[in-house]
């Protein structure tokens, strides 16, 4: 078991993605949030267990559902929400929306809307950080879904035959959108395919996240340590949509409901509970100060402006100011 | 002075720019084992073998890969052999690469040049390579704000933007000629990098008739121009060298000198480059035409292979009667 500190930590971090996710989704319902919103709600251990082993210079690359990864990895929980609320206040001005939130200072590299995007460039980056010699590594979270690109079969080819210092975390909730995993491929586990490229990989329960902390800090140490990369899996499941506004007609209710009996964050707690490191009312307070967190952060998205006419054109170029419009 | 190939000029801009700074780095398939898939980068691998890189034959990957190393410090230049290979790696260039700064509030910029040989390899005397092998691609990437497209004849010309390029904290397509490869050039012992803006050059100064002329079609608009000027007209003969920025003052001021203007480029006219350059002229002013505008560029219809490729590109001889029926 965890030290205290480190142990109440992750479960403020689930617990932080979690709400998150659901005032995300209810001010997607209200029209507050536009755009699409792909919510992972149900995977806050995978994100939370394997950020809590990287130190602020390491690098992760992230997905359509990334904001889990994005929070554990350090975001600003307010600047994130005005993003999604498209005001000028969020990461990108408003302008880049749920999928494309990115901050090198703290080593997002950034989401990625194409399933997919994110393998290579986490690769190269991998390659940056062992020319810098300075012992960074780099996380590429991915879904099941995404392992059936060619990108996929690309990054994890260079990546071992350079030894590069990359993990590659794979989020198992078996739906690649609406396509149950054994629809979508032959073998059994997506880390089944490290054999293809002769690299070490694991598997684990994806809904424990002191489970995904111990298996992410043997494989951090290991890819740190110069012996090239790694695979983790994880078997998880998104408890939401593939996106917020879903017509969700392809999973069974009892499949939905055996899956919420398995929920990370119930699972935490009762960890918690049992090993007498939090009482109920301390959870009951540690919930109550994560709400406040996200009404706080609800509240500046909503006090900040939208961004003006001039920023249409705005970080298009270096040096070339393309032709505004004005109203 | 010397006599240069443009691949020997390629790989003088890379070279120079590796010796000038140490972020710079060379990613592609074939640059280490023959110095480049069409021996640009001669020399290079030897002179900086900690920065050169051998890529599987994966472009997808490789393209992507450029823009991690982009985003952590890098400046990459990437060689993606033809221009018709960047469809394989389009999502790179195009949903990425091209969005980095926008996404990032300029905090993230994507420094990469994406070095590729665009057209065909004999513009009209009959050594096409193909569907997959000659097209000119740079009206694909005209549609994606954030890139830069590059598009050099001449080595000195290639030389000199091409260590620009690379020094430019935007993402930049250079897109030299296939065609070219045989072009030698001579040029000074050192070549300053020559600016992305205002890149436009006047070949030859003309009163009559303001020919601009894209890549390849640059030669073939000179030979034109010269007997024309038998004929007794004067053209002026535009190279822009740069399309995005496009140096549109050069061209303006000539247009407003002549009243009449022909394009020529080499890639099928639906939706190409000289489209775009008629749209901002008329725009800001028709009145500067006295007649109609005339474009010759490839049909439009897939570039044919070998002697086929003839069929489909503008000759010396439209160029001729274009310019006779606007000046007659």
């Amino acid at each position: 078991m965890l030290e205290k500190t480190q142990a109440v930590s992750l479960y403020q971090t689930m617990l932080t993605i979690r709400q998150f996710e659901l005032r995300v989704s209810s001010c997607f319902a209200k029209g507050q949030v536009q755009g699409f919103v792909h919510l992972c709600a149900g995977q806050e251990a995978t994100a939370t267990g394997v950020c809590a082993n990287l130190k602020p210079e390491d690098y992760i690359s992230s997905t359509h559902r990334g904001h889990g990864h994005i929070i554990a990895k350090g975001a600003d929980i307010k600047t994130m929400m005005a993003e999604l609320f498209g005001r000028e206040a969020g990461y990108c001005h408003g302008k880049g929306g749920s999928m494309h939130i990115s901050d090198t200072k703290i080593g997002v590299l950034g989401a990625n809307g194409i399933v997919g995007g994110g393998f290579n460039l986490a690769a190269g980056a991998a390659l940056a950080c062992k020319m810098k010699k300075k012992g960074s590594i780099v996380v590429c979270f991915f879904g099941d879904g995404s392992s059936n690109e060619g990108s996929w079969h690309e990054a994890m080819n260079i990546a071992s035959v350079w030894k590069l210092p990359i993990l590659f975390v794979c989020e198992n909730n078996m739906y690649g959108i609406s396509s149950r995993i054994d629809k979508a491929m032959a073998v059994e586990n997506v880390s089944d395919r490290a054999a293809a490229y002769a690299m070490k990989r694991e598997i684990a329960d994806g809904n424990d996240v002191f489970a995904v902390h111990r298996t992410a800090r043997e494989a951090a140490a290991y890819v740190r340590a110069g012996s090239g990369p790694m695979l983790l899996e994880y078997k998880t499941y998104r408890q939401r949509g593939h996106f917020e506004g879903e017509p969700e007609v392809y999973r069974s209710k009892e499949e939905i409901q055996e899956w919420l009996k398995k929920d990370p964050i119930q699972n935490c707690e009762k960890v918690l509970i049992q090993n007498g490191i939090l009482t109920e009312q301390e959870i009951k307070t540690i919930k109550n100060q994560v709400a406040g967190i996200i009404d706080e952060a609800v509240e500046y998205a909503e006090k900040s402006p939208f961004p003006p006419v001039s920023a249409a054109v705005k970080d298009v170029y270096t040096d070339i100011v393309e032709e505004g419009r004005e109203r | 002075m010397r006599n240069i190939y443009l691949n020997r000029a390629i790989a003088e801009a890379v070279s120079k720019e590796m010796e000038l700074d140490d972020k710079v780095i060379l990613l592609g398939e074939d640059t280490i084992n023959r110095g480049g898939g069409m021996s640009t980068y001669l020399g290079v691998p030897q002179k900086f073998p900690d920065r050169c890189f051998d890529m599987p034959i994966a472009e997808v990957g490789f393209t992507q890969f450029a823009l991690g190393a982009a985003s952590t410090g890098f400046r990459p230049v990437v060689d993606l052999m033809f221009s018709d290979f960047t469809a394989v790696c389009f999502n790179a260039i195009a949903n990425d690469a091209a969005k980095w700064r926008f996404n990032s509030l300029g905090k993230v910029a994507a420094p990469i040049v994406y070095v590729a040989a665009n057209g065909g390899r004999g513009t009209y005397d009959g050594v096409g390579s193909g569907v997959n092998h000659s097209q000119c691609v740079e009206a694909w990437f005209m549609n994606v704000p954030g890139l830069k497209i590059v598009m050099p004849y001449y080595p000195k010309d290639a030389m000199g933007l091409l260590r620009s390029c690379i020094r430019d904290d935007d993402p930049v397509l250079f897109l030299y000629h296939e065609g070219s490869l045989g072009v030698r050039e001579e040029v000074e012992d050192e070549i300053a990098p020559i600016p992305l803006t205002n890149a436009a050059k006047i070949m030859r100064e003309g009163t009559d008739v303001t020919i601009v002329a894209l890549q390849s079609m640059v030669p073939v608009a000179l030979n034109a121009v010269k007997e024309l000027e038998a004929h007794g007209v004067s053209a002026e003969l535009i190279d822009p060298r740069v399309i995005i920025p496009f140096d549109y003052d050069k061209v303006i001021a000539s247009v407003e000198k002549t009243g009449r203007l022909v394009i020529v480029e080499e890639a099928p006219t639906r939706g190409s480059f000289a489209g775009e350059i008629i749209r901002v002229l008329c725009e800001k002013d028709p009145a500067m035409f006295k007649k109609p505008v005339k474009v010759l560029g490839a049909l439009n219809s897939p570039i044919g292979s070998g002697y086929s490729e003839a069929l489909m590109m503008p000759h010396k001889e439209d160029i001729i009667n274009a310019v006779e029926e606007l000046t007659k």
